[in-house]
């Protein structure tokens, strides 16, 4: 911190305006809203479901290529690799999703939305009410199962997700973004 | 040079039937501001493009059917029938059917277009929603006055208008139909809904007083002034700093490389010792061929440059920017000077060596393919010396303003996290070939680890290069400048806050609590930086950039 600060003191036009640093940090745990829990039991679902079938790859693999006389030195290695993984992701995927759920929150700020995401690889989004073209809801058949339903919040150049919420909750804030961006519309 | 008729059928939408005017002179009278709502048929021209289009297209599928027809059976006589239905179909009826069911119309307000039969299209892009008008003036067009004209609005290729073929004054009278819109609309921002009819006849008022008929491209920039001209020097400079010629090269080997699919291996074998044996006959004749290629591949750079930026010219009319180039094709690309969405100044290996720069713009549109393909790149300055770029830029974008970049590093004491990665792939690469050769007992194998080295060392100085020159100049509370590397370049875009779409900040739970992450803007533009990107960041710089980035508009 104190190594920036040297170098923002470089940016006069900012210490002229005296503008505060920090308004929204990572850190800043009080506005966040946390997603409904049962989405924990979604993302373990469908990572298994996709860990599943990775694994039947592997073994179909194995079956097709003992048969034709090709299981080589780099066969096996691709193979063996791509069902370890897909086996410590179906056995790390409960620790994962709690970490990835304490992380996965969201603001509906005065001027922005701030979604964050991720465990170990964080991402934090702003996106400003005043760039939104769309929002959207889905519900996929897991999210379907469980009475979920995402939020997706579109600019013009991509898409943002909340990735799951009640859907009444999800009705909710599509109405409060898109009144949102009325009230704060940017020309292009 | 006269400007033909864009059809002899005009069709009015109306219901009052057609008009036929039977001349090769574009109307342009008293008459104009009522037929500027008329819709237009596209210039003849396009038929017989169309048609080549269909021969050529169809070809390929006919020597195929043929080959498979006669090596099974004899044909029918009913075989012979449809493959003449098919060829006459591709050839003449389909373009027929597409000329006769395209046309356009200019409204006071809009710009229309409708095509097809089945599925009908129909595309109406206001004047006030362009972007850039661009058109294409093929050599075989010239002596028909015709164009090819590209209609830009916001979003992809999808969102333009093309226009195959229109007589060339229609670009003008599209550029000041706009501009009579965009002013009315900027100095009566409050007057009543009714004013559209008046815009409509004023338009088509001053597109009657202003473009005279048969007049040329230069004659009407002659109402503008220009701005910038590149001289051939600076073309053949342009050239001869254009690394896309080693590019070529290097594709030039990857071709040598494919022949011996081709060709019979016993040739390939003859042919590679007979290469071989003049590169080992002396050092003298290797030079020699080596500044042979280079030369060949200069004079092929030089060509293509010269096809591209011959006669490049920047003009300003009212609030446009024109700018005009091409020696065979001449392309002329018009852009509202509050359209541009971003300037990029660009500095390759050997630009920046030789103390040259390559500005361009870019826009939130789309502009038409070029004749290298690329639909989104307007070069603005395609060459330009160190010392004169500001200058030359504030004179032909004196509204950006844009001054010496004096940008505040972000990378600064942070280069060892983006190091670390590189280093970290290579290690691991290093260590498995190293396991390969110990445990299959073959030394030579060692040498394989040359590889992932080379690899590394190349990733980790592009990462350093990033880093060295990373860093933005916030100009004021609404532009930025934002340095950085590509590749082998350098490049300085400068930008407005309201193209930035978000901010997307990124870490890992290890530099989180060092304040380190990474940070991305995502800009609403089609061509050069698509978003801005700092790979390292300090958090308070990243949490600085956000607040300004997120500002809202008092």
């Amino acid at each position: 911190m104190g190594e920036f600060s040297d170098g923002a003191r470089r940016n006069t036009w900012l210490r002229l305006k005296g503008l505060g640093y920090l308004q929204q940090d990572w850190r800043d745990e009080g506005q966040w809203t946390k997603l409904p829990s049962r989405v924990k039991r979604v993302w373990y679902i469908s990572s298994a479901l996709t860990d599943v079938v990775v694994l039947l790859i592997c073994a179909v693999a194995v079956v097709v290529l003992m048969h034709l006389e090709w299981w080589g030195v780099w066969q096996r290695t691709v193979v063996v690799i791509a069902a370890v993984l897909s086996l410590l992701d179906l056995m790390l995927r409960p620790l994962v999703s709690r970490y990835e759920y304490a992380v996965n929150q969201f603001i509906l700020g005065e001027h922005e939305v701030s979604i964050r995401k991720g465990w170990f690889l964080r991402k934090l989004t702003v996106i400003p009410y005043n760039r939104v073209q769309h929002v959207e809801t889905k519900q996929g058949p897991f999210l379907h199962a469980f009475s979920l339903m995402s939020v997706e919040i579109h600019t013009a150049v991509g898409a943002h997700v909340i990735d799951a919420l009640e859907i009444d909750d999800a009705m909710s804030v599509v109405g409060q973004i898109t009144a949102k961006v009325r009230s704060e519309k940017e020309d292009l | 040079m006269s400007a033909p008729a864009a059809g002899t059928h005009q069709a009015d939408e109306s219901g009052q039937g057609e008009r036929s005017d039977g001349s090769n002179q574009k109307p342009r009278n008293a008459s104009g501001s009522q037929e500027s709502g008329q819709w237009r048929l596209l210039h003849p021209l396009v038929l017989v493009e169309d048609a080549i289009d269909g021969v050529k297209s169809s070809v390929s599928l006919i020597i195929a059917a043929a080959v498979v027809i006669f090596h099974f059976n004899p044909p029918h006589w009913v075989i012979w029938a449809f493959g003449a239905f098919v060829v006459v179909c591709a050839c003449l009826i389909a373009p027929m059917v597409g000329y006769f069911s395209t046309r356009y119309r200019m409204t006071g307000e809009s710009v229309e277009y409708r095509s097809g039969i089945v599925v009908r299209k129909h595309n109406i892009i206001a004047y006030s929603h362009i972007h850039a008008i661009s058109s294409d003036e093929p050599f075989y067009y010239k002596p028909f006055s015709v164009v090819k004209l590209n209609i830009a609005s916001a979003g992809t290729v999808a969102a333009d208008m093309q226009l195959k073929a229109v007589p060339s004054d229609v670009q003008y009278e599209l550029e000041h139909l706009r501009h009579a819109r965009v002013s009315a609309q900027s100095s009566q921002a409050s007057a009543q809904e009714g004013i559209v009819a008046g815009i409509g006849a004023e338009a088509s008022a001053i597109v009657t007083g202003h473009v005279r008929p048969g007049a040329s491209i230069e004659e009407e920039q002659g109402h503008g002034e220009m701005l910038y001209r590149a001289s051939t020097a600076d073309i053949l400079l342009y050239a001869l700093t254009d690394l896309r010629f080693l590019a070529a090269f290097v594709a030039l080997i990857g071709l040598l490389d494919r022949i011996k699919d081709v060709i019979s291996e016993r040739l390939f074998d003859e042919a590679a010792s007979r290469v071989t044996s003049v590169f080992t006959s002396g050092t003298v004749v290797v030079i020699a061929l080596i500044v042979l290629v280079v030369i060949v591949l200069m004079v092929a750079s030089v060509v293509n440059s010269m096809l591209q930026f011959y006669g490049f010219e920047v003009w300003r009319r009212k609030d446009d920017l024109v700018i005009v180039r091409g020696l065979l094709t001449r392309r002329r690309v018009t852009v509202p000077v509050n359209r541009i969405q971003s300037v990029g100044i660009r500095q390759s290996v050997i630009r920046r060596m030789l103390h040259l720069n390559s500005v361009a713009v870019a826009l939130s549109a789309s502009h038409g393919e070029d004749d290298d393909g690329d639909s989104t790149s307007i070069s603005l300055l395609p060459v330009i010396r160190q010392r004169e770029l500001i200058e030359t830029i504030a004179r032909v974008l004196p509204q950006w303003d844009i001054p010496n970049p004096q940008v505040q590093r972000t990378s600064r004491h942070l280069t060892r996290y983006l190091l670390f990665l590189p280093c970290m792939m290579t290690g691991l690469a290093v260590l498995a070939v190293i396991l390969f050769a110990v445990l299959r007992h073959d030394g030579m194998a060692l040498l394989w680890a040359l590889l992932p080295l080379a690899i590394g060392a190349l990733w980790c100085f592009f990462r350093w290069i990033r880093g060295r020159y990373e860093g933005f100049q916030l100009l004021d509370d609404k532009r930025i400048i934002v340095s950085g590397a590509r590749g082998f370049a350098l490049f300085w875009v400068v930008t407005r806050r309201s193209r930035i779409q978000s901010v997307e900040r990124q870490t890992t739970v290890l530099r989180q609590r060092r304040g380190v992450e990474r940070l991305t803007m995502p800009l609403f533009v089609y061509s050069g930086e698509t978003e801005l990107r700092f790979s390292v960041i300090h958090q308070s710089q990243a949490a600085q950039l956000q607040e300004w980035a997120m500002r809202v508009r008092s």
